[in-house]
């Protein structure tokens, strides 16, 4: 696979790039920041023209019936319902394919975002209570509930590889489920009326989508097509739009490519490789895209968009705030401001911290791998950012506008605290998880030449050992990003591979015959085999890769018929539960566990930080005299017994 | 007519030997294996087993050629066509099996498959080399490993327990232009003899059948022009081998009583000596 330059990075265009760039979670929060600015600008220039843009009317007209908002109301209901679907499509797939897969693991975000629900608006409630306010400013609790998703997640790009990676995998579910409690406080407090019949239409339209899963349909614009009156529906019943987004995000179908349908397209690809027609082309594109599911599809699709062009879009016909003396002056001695600013920023990190670690003490759950308390601290400290829903309350709680140019100065003031504050909170989390590194757990049984297969020399300074199995479809990528790290590092580093089993029966077969090429010193061609075909394997393939790696087949099938080398899995299996390991792969960086991403420069920088603390030695120089032979010694013998019973390499040759 | 080995007997005249025992086919029943059978010298092979008595596995690399050669046999029931690649160890692991399934373990192998190229050696493709070495004598090894076991626990009953590798008369004079080959089929006797060493004393009766020129397809892949002419002149000026006398052979070898090996076989076209370039420094181009 390396080495094959793809044709995207060989020569890419303008647009391929643009697209590339918006991938990046970090660029969008940048669009984002920018187009804030600009509607801040916007907004304060003299004979702003800013209200009246947004108030346009815009309509879209089919005979007599006529669908008609202005343009705040075109971004706010129906370009952020892309953007909500997008968020659910991938909360989606982290709780069918992801780090949420275990439910232990999704509770704890759902406990922290209903209390980041509930006591930012109970914290707004007192200071409004205490302040005096009027009822209208009281009623506006939903202002502080809600958690911007996209500036908390772009924050979190822009620090990068300083938090562990399942802390992005927490704080998205975290925005989500408490997207979803704003968007029904927002359809239950706020909506005036709520009119059944188009509900129902909306319903009908989510049912047929279930239908279409059911009916396994792949292709994408099926779904997209019932999208439509789904939002109409639910636009014309008085609920929030953007529901729509996010129910249909939450039913459409994800799973992991199935090694058939995989299979399939690489022999559709090859068959077009062979003959390059447009009837093999098309095919071959119909059978890679149906080996990804629609939520991976959806998700790809969306993303730039979203990125680059919904919520840049969305800050600019929202973030217009006025700010002059006056008002600010008038904010500043506010209780509504202050109710706000308090609500979103100590409420959500009360409520978040204390409700998460509070669930955990009980047993509701556990926390993501990798994450602590403090990296807990931090996500509610991130969750103070609550920009986006919070304006949108605004528009729909506060009649009165001195009210509510008070009420957008405190979400403002708000979002700017949290995410000072966040910043800091991550530089603290990220100075402890370093000065922590030495207390993690660490391998239990030491590297040794004789025990272990092992790629590189035993002492090498840098070490990486991985406990891991060859049935997860991310085995292939495992072996590569191992393959890259031998590369860069050459020499100086040592590479280990230990087992670590999962459910699947045929992890230990792999296993198994990976222990049995050993036998016939071919560990690592056989490791390179079925990493290759990792996630599709069966007896089947473990044979395929038993002659692809040059071995003797017949040994390979006796050993796995006879399990003698199960007690040899089992041994390293049983390391790892020791080493409460769950799931593969685990990596030891240097005799320490490792828990940053699956990426060459991170593994990388963790390798070269803690370089020569493995407690692993050289072995000695003599090779032990108990070395197992593999053979009967009658076949070691030659062939005419020698005057002197010679060992057989020594016979001279005639 | 049956005494001995009746399967010595066609139209073209009767071999006999004298009946060393009672009267019985000796081959009656034996479960055979032939690489290479869709054509030449293998094709007339598994036709002759199944004609003797046997059940034979017929592997090739082209299942539809397999299967007309099965149906051509004297019984198709005791046929059984399994397209496998000698040179795809798996390909022979899946004919084993189905072997094992349709007729149980296999008692005669014949690894016949095998490919000639040749050129002047300045000239050759190394391709081509590796081909040859990898069907004609890597092949050989795939297939004699993957039915040793068979071969080995038949002989521990005392059965008589068979495995032929066909060779070629290259791998005992040097033809000019077939360096490679010649290497190659000396590579199979010898692997034959070491074989016979290793096997021998545990009952297995390794035989290497070195045949001369054959009429089959033998040669026609010679991709270089000159090499191919010659190759031509020499098939004309030689009358070849028909492949079902040369299968005549092995079938002779096999039904001896096991404790007989008939270890060696140089069978050459009557006419064939004088084009040898031992003779007359010239022979094929």
């Amino acid at each position: 696979m390396r080495g094959t330059p793809r044709a995207e990075e060989a020569r890419p265009s303008v647009l391929g790039r643009l697209i590339r760039l918006a991938d990046s979670d970090a660029a969008a929060a940048g669009v984002l920041l920018a187009a804030t600015l600009v509607a801040l600008v916007w907004a304060n220039v003299p004979g702003s023209t800013y209200e009246a843009t947004w108030h346009t009317p815009l309509a879209v007209r089919l005979g007599d019936a006529a669908l008609e908002m202005d343009l705040r109301h075109w971004v706010n209901d129906a370009l952020m319902a892309v953007f909500f679907c997008l968020i659910s499509l991938e909360v989606k797939r982290d709780l069918v394919l992801g780090e949420f897969r275990d439910t232990r693991r999704i509770r704890i975000p759902v406990v922290a975002a209903l209390a980041g629900l509930a006591v930012p608006a109970l914290v707004f409630l007192a200071v409004t209570g205490i302040s005096d306010q009027p009822g209208e400013a009281r009623a506006a609790w939903g202002v502080v509930i809600s958690t911007d998703t996209a500036f908390v997640l772009g924050l979190l790009a822009v620090v990068g590889r300083a938090v562990p990676v399942n802390l992005r995998a927490f704080v998205l579910a975290l925005s989500v489920v408490d997207d979803v409690g704003a968007l029904a406080v927002i359809a239950v407090a706020y909506t005036d009326e709520l009119t059944l019949l188009p509900l129902a239409v909306a319903v009908v339209g989510l049912l047929a989508v279930l239908a279409l899963r059911r009916m396994r349909v792949w292709r994408g614009w099926a779904y997209l097509l019932l999208a439509v009156p789904v939002w109409l529906g639910v636009l014309a019943s008085g609920v929030h739009p953007t529901v729509a987004g996010v129910a249909i995000g939450l039913l459409l179908p994800v799973y992991p490519p199935s090694a058939d349908e995989v299979d399939a397209a690489e022999a559709a690809a090859r068959a077009y490789g062979r003959t390059p027609t447009s009837s093999g082309a098309h095919r071959a594109v119909l059978s890679l895209t149906r080996s990804v599911s629609v939520n991976e599809r959806g998700q790809r699709l969306f993303r730039p968009w979203v990125n680059l062009a919904v919520v840049p879009v969305f800050a600019l016909a929202n973030a217009g705030v006025v700010l002059s003396g006056e008002t600010l002056a008038a904010a500043a001695t506010s209780g509504l401001t202050w109710a706000i600013v308090a609500g979103l920023v100590a409420g959500k990190v009360v409520g978040v911290t204390t409700a998460s670690l509070a669930a955990v003490r009980l047993g509701v759950g556990r926390l993501p791998s990798g994450l602590f308390p403090r990296h807990v601290l931090a996500a509610g400290v991130l969750s103070g950012i609550g920009f986006t829903i919070s304006l949108f309350i605004i528009d729909l709680a506060l009649e009165d506008p001195v009210l509510a140019a008070e009420a957008r100065i405190g979400v403002l003031a708000a979002s700017v605290i949290a995410a000072l504050l966040a910043l800091a909170a991550v530089a603290v989390v990220r100075a402890v998880d370093r000065s922590r590194l030495p207390g993690r757990q660490r391998l239990s049984r030491p590297v040794r030449a004789d025990r272990d297969h092992v790629r590189g020399r035993v002492g090498a300074p840098m070490e990486l050992v991985v406990h891991a199995s060859f049935v997860f479809t991310n085995a292939g990528r495992t072996a590569e990003v191992v393959d890259e790290l031998r590369q860069v590092l050459g020499e100086d580093l040592v590479f280990v591979y230990r087992h670590l089993l999962t459910d699947d029966p045929m992890s230990a077969r792999a296993a198994e015959a990976a222990e049995a090429a050993d036998t016939q010193a071919r560990f690592w061609p056989m490791h390179d085999a079925l990493a290759a075909r990792a996630g599709r394997l069966d007896d089947r393939a473990i044979r395929r890769c038993a002659v692809d790696a040059g071995l003797n087949l017949a040994r390979v099938d006796d050993a796995l018929a006879s399990g003698a080398h199960a007690a040899r899995v089992r041994e390293d299996d049983d390391d790892a539960r020791a080493m409460a390991l769950d799931e593969p792969p685990r990596f030891f960086v240097n005799g320490q566990l490792y828990d940053g991403p699956l990426d060459v420069g991170a593994m990388r920088t963790a390798l070269e930080q803690t370089a020569g603390r493995s407690r692993s030695r050289p072995p000695a120089a003599a090779v032990p005299a108990d070395a197992p032979v593999d053979a009967p010694a009658e076949d070691a013998l030659p062939v005419r017994t020698p005057a002197t019973r010679e060992p057989f390499d020594a016979e001279p040759v005639a | 007519m049956i005494t001995g080995v009746p399967l010595l007997t066609s139209e073209r005249g009767t071999v006999s030997l004298p009946p060393s025992r009672p009267s019985r086919n000796p081959l009656d029943g034996r479960v055979a294996v032939v690489t290479g059978a869709s054509s030449g010298i293998g094709a007339a092979t598994a036709r002759a087993l199944v004609a003797a008595g046997c059940r034979v596995a017929l592997l090739g690399r082209r299942g539809d050629r397999l299967q007309a050669v099965a149906d051509g046999t004297a019984d198709p029931g005791r046929t059984l066509v399994v397209a496998a690649d000698v040179s795809d160890g798996l390909d022979l692991a899946d004919a084993l099996d189905a072997l094992h399934d349709r007729f149980g373990p296999a008692d005669l192998v014949v690894a016949g498959a095998g490919v000639l190229t040749g050129a002047p050696f300045e000239d050759g493709v190394p391709a081509e080399w590796i081909e040859m070495i990898d069907v004609n004598l890597g092949g050989i090894l795939r297939t004699a490993q993957t039915f040793a076991r068979d071969l080995l626990a038949t002989a521990e009953t005392g059965r008589a327990a068979d495995l032929f590798l066909i060779g070629a008369l290259a791998g005992q004079v040097r033809f000019p232009g077939y360096a490679v080959y010649s290497a190659v089929e000396a590579a199979v006797a010898q692997l034959a003899r070491a074989l016979r060493a290793e096997y021998g004393r545990r009952g297995v009766r390794v035989h290497v059948v070195a045949p001369g020129l054959t009429d089959t397809d033998l040669g026609s892949e010679i991709s270089h022009d000159g090499t191919a002419r010659g190759w031509a002149e020499h098939r004309d000026a030689v009358v070849p081998m028909d492949p079902d006398d040369v299968a005549r052979t092995v079938l002779f070898g096999a039904g001896l009583p096991p404790g007989v090996n008939l270890a060696e076989l140089l069978v050459l076209p009557t006419r064939q000596d004088p084009y040898l370039p031992t003779r007359r420094g010239t022979g094929v181009r």
